[in-house]
């Protein structure tokens, strides 16, 4: 894995490349571009995951933001925004406040909101529009 | 005879000059494309309202970093309002604004309930609307 600072930015940005598998949980602070395979578990409080048109993420993803052009399979919670770009696989559950999907993706899974968006109290009510299903299938 | 040859000379310039204003116009109508129409998003507002349209509950949020929404993309924005006050919220209407980078709302869409929607005291809702260029 390549770690590059961003000297504009001041911004760590790190790149998983094509070929490379990586199994266990990675934590990073600010981007991670996976190009290669990852399974297990990728977090970042504040970070950006990106999943590039040759990664595949069989993991469990907790980030701020997430732009998938590869393959995910696993439950993605982002406090901020998801993004599903064209000729990407995602199978699992999403948690997000922001999500874009854009035709030609395919998605199956639930979306809910994020749940820290938010103070969670004793007594919430289930959303009727939480665990809305959407299918984008070669929209 | 000199007069035709003068006269012949300026009638070419005049067409001469003619078509070069002209032209410039032919290609400019060629390279002038409409590009995508993208929105740059920042963040994005939700306003709830009463049933006289009065606004009940603003907040805003940032979608965690400036992106763009291009066409055949859609987006969902799911905005939570969480009642903290100890008096029962009565909500007819919601919006739901998109923020561009420079403050400004580019965009603006909601939807209203037939009956009110009444959120109890400590309780939440989820307020959801899609947008798609």
């Amino acid at each position: 894995m390549k770690l590059v600072k961003d000297n504009a930015s001041e911004k760590t940005v790190g790149l998983l490349g094509k070929g490379v598998e990586v199994t266990g949980d990675i934590i990073f602070p600010d981007q991670l571009q996976v190009e290669g395979k990852v399974a297990g578990r990728l977090i970042s409080e504040n970070g950006t995951l990106i999943v590039g048109e040759t990664g595949r993420v069989d993991a469990h993803v907790e980030v701020n933001v997430c732009v998938i052009h590869g393959v995910v399979n696993g439950n993605v919670n982002a406090s901020s925004r998801v993004e599903i770009h064209k000729a990407s696989h995602v199978t699992g559950d999403l948690a997000t406040s922001v999500l874009v999907i854009e035709e030609g993706a395919v998605f199956n899974g639930t979306v809910g909101m994020n749940q820290h968006s938010d103070i969670s109290l004793p007594e919430e009510i289930q959303p009727q529009d939480s665990g809305e299903r959407i299918k984008a299938k070669g929209a | 005879m000199r007069k035709w040859v003068e006269l012949s000379r300026v009638i070419k310039g005049l067409v001469t000059a003619l078509m070069n204003l002209i032209k410039p116009r032919r290609a400019d109508s060629n390279t002038k494309t409409e590009g995508p129409i993208t929105l740059r998003i920042a963040g994005y507002n939700l306003i709830l309202m009463d049933h006289d349209g009065g606004v009940v509950w603003t907040n805003e949020w940032d979608t965690g970093g400036i992106f763009d929404l291009r066409p055949h993309q859609s987006m969902w924005v799911f905005c939570k309002f969480t009642n903290h006050s100890s008096n029962e919220t009565e909500i007819s209407e919601y919006e739901i604004e998109l923020v561009g980078e420079d403050g400004l709302v580019v965009e603006r869409f909601g939807s209203s309930f037939g009956d009110s929607v009444i959120v109890m005291p400590g309780q939440s809702k989820v307020f959801s609307g899609q947008w798609r260029l």
